[in-house]
């Protein structure tokens, strides 16, 4: 997860507001929740309250699922929306969506003098630009967008350090150029190389990139008595200030029959992973890559074809909990509680899942019901599974766990990508041209693994240590 | 001993509390013997007539509402340069 800063903690006020009204039946009172936000006479953000209202009211819509083709007369009150949405369970497939209002259209400048520029004498930034971008005027160097090459080496030759780089946070998180400017200027997503890492989520400062919650529909299923089981990330064992157990506690309390955790799909992983492994290299194949980060599988299905084949055919955890709760809480509605948006995808694409919470959404549900996690001392759900597979939530777990499985190793060579960026996915597309000095590749699109996914609430490096511990004053067996 | 009691009920915790444990990365060695960190349950400034903006951080007696990380530092700089 990245720093915390004040948009997430608009979409936390926000998504906490809206679950309860919802809770409280007054959802005729969405339409309050920008002024409440931004009451009169109070600060702003931009130019004025107003236009930080009308944001809000579109990120309402955002986080309901509609965006701004959906609107087509503008006086229509948020609370319709949110009735809509409810009344007619409406699922749309779109996860992600940017708010016009609220894109600030950052400029691509890329390289920029700014007033620190002293119009030397030595003039090493024009000298040294090969496109003879640079010019001077006024005593200040200026350079030609229409020449700027964005190679940085005026920015490197300044030795006032007069030059800087504007970046567009959003399209340079985004490993594969998914977001793009449309004819407006506003970013734009393009779903058909979106990998859904979550990454412009992060990155937008100002929150214009918004994530479809399908917190309501599950609030609304329990309210209605229907059976309702969670199943919840690995990663979720450090995201209070407390043991597991009370957090399963808290969940319970929400409404669900039955809290499973996914650690105990993660055992099945690991044995089919390792099979898997061992079957193939058996058979020549020089490496085999992991395949339980969903966004890297949607790098590999949509940018890296040629790695396909590569990549383990070995299900998710998520996959193989759902099939085991199937079983066991037949017509239930399942709900997976998750540290990232690419699992939403992944859910949407199997359909064991119906609903995807976030670690956030659960905090702001929480909090509208007013639910403390308490401090005593309850272990783990059901306890079923090893330590190995809780570790699935930390970057390098899964390797970890195949690792311990295999008879003395049986000459596994890991490797591990830590993070997916630009750079990760070049060295992964020149994977298939060479035959590497590793046979088993580990993929995590968030840098710490789960932990530091999109959705997280604690920073990756407390949460590991609270997993950690756990698993210390549990005294979790420590293989399958 | 100073005792840094970051308030961890569900409304600080999740808007903004959480990443106020990461101090401990940050603060200078020189605390290292007279700092301790922990986590506390709800402690209650988020109701009443004196509502305070969460995240509540206690400094030994003294409350920080509102509070970030570099608050926390100033604070303890306070404390200890007196």
């Amino acid at each position: 997860m990245s720093f915390i800063n004040n948009a997430t903690l608009i979409r936390r006020d926000i998504l906490s507001k809206l679950i309860k009204l919802q809770l409280n039946g007054n959802i005729g009172e969405t339409d309050r929740i920008p002024l409440l936000i931004r009451p009169k006479n109070g600060n702003a953000s931009r130019c004025c309250i107003h236009k930080d209202r009308a944001v809000l009211k579109y990120k309402i819509m955002g986080l309901l699922g509609f965006d701004t083709s959906d609107e087509t007369d503008e006086l229509t009150p948020l609370h319709k929306y949110f009735m809509e949405m409810l009344e007619n369970h409406r699922t749309v497939n779109k996860i992600l969506s940017v708010v016009d209002e609220a894109c600030s259209s950052c400029d691509s400048g890329n390289f920029v003098v700014t007033n620190m520029c002293r119009g030397c004498v030595g003039r090493p930034c024009m000298l040294n630009c090969n496109k003879n971008a640079i010019d001077f005027y006024k005593g200040q160097a200026i350079i030609d967008k229409e020449k700027c090459v964005s190679c940085g080496l005026c920015q490197k030759a300044c030795p006032y350090h007069a030059i800087i780089y504007t970046p567009v946070p959003c399209e340079e998180a985004c490993p594969v150029k998914a977001i793009n400017k449309n004819n407006n200027g506003k970013e734009h997503i393009d779903e058909s190389n979106c990998i859904y890492c979550g990454k412009c989520t992060e990155a937008c400062p100002f929150g214009a990139i918004v994530e479809r919650s399908d917190v309501f529909l599950v609030v609304q299923g329990i309210q209605k008595q229907k059976k309702t089981v969670a199943l919840v990330a690995p990663a979720l064992a450090g995201q209070f200030k407390t043991n597991f157990g009370n957090i399963i506690d808290a969940i319970k309390i929400l409404g669900f029959d039955a809290v499973i955790e996914v650690a105990e799909g993660a055992e099945i992983t690991t044995q089919n992973e390792a099979a898997e492994w061992q079957h193939k290299t058996a058979n020549g194949q020089p490496f085999m890559t992991t395949s339980c980060c969903p966004s890297f599988v949607n790098l590999v299905d949509k940018h890296i074809t040629d790695l396909k084949p590569f990549v383990s055919g070995t299900k998710s955890p998520m996959f193989y909990s759902a099939q085991l709760a199937k079983q066991e809480f037949p017509g239930a509605v399942m709900v997976f509680f998750s540290p990232c948006l690419a699992k939403k995808h992944e859910a949407q694409q199997g359909g064991l899942i119906d609903y995807v919470v976030s670690f956030e959404e659960l905090g702001a549900w929480m909090l509208a019901k007013g639910i403390e996690t308490g401090n005593s001392n309850l272990p783990p759900a059901r306890n079923l599974a090893g330590c190995d597979s809780r570790l699935y939530a930390l970057a390098g777990g899964v390797t970890n766990a195949v690792k311990n499985y295999l008879p003395n190793n049986s000459g596994l060579k890991p490797f591990n990508i830590n993070g997916l960026g630009k750079e990760e996915v070049r060295s992964l597309k020149a994977l298939t041209h060479k035959t590497p000095d590793f046979n088993f590749l580990e993929v995590m699109s968030c840098e710490n693994g789960c932990i530091g996914g999109c959705n997280t609430i604690a920073r990756p490096n407390i949460a590991r240590r609270q997993i950690e511990n756990e698993m210390q004053k549990h005294d979790i067996k420590k293989a399958v | 001993m100073t005792e840094i009691t970051i308030c961890s009920g569900t409304l600080c915790y999740i808007m903004g509390g959480a990443d106020i444990f990461e101090i401990e990365t940050k603060l200078s060695e020189m605390y290292n013997d007279k700092i301790r960190i922990k986590a506390s349950t709800c402690l209650g400034f988020c109701e009443g007539e004196n509502k305070q903006n969460p995240p509540c951080v206690m400094v030994g007696n003294e409350l920080i509402p509102d509070a970030t990380i570099e608050k926390i530092i100033n604070h303890l700089k306070r404390l200890y340069t007196r």
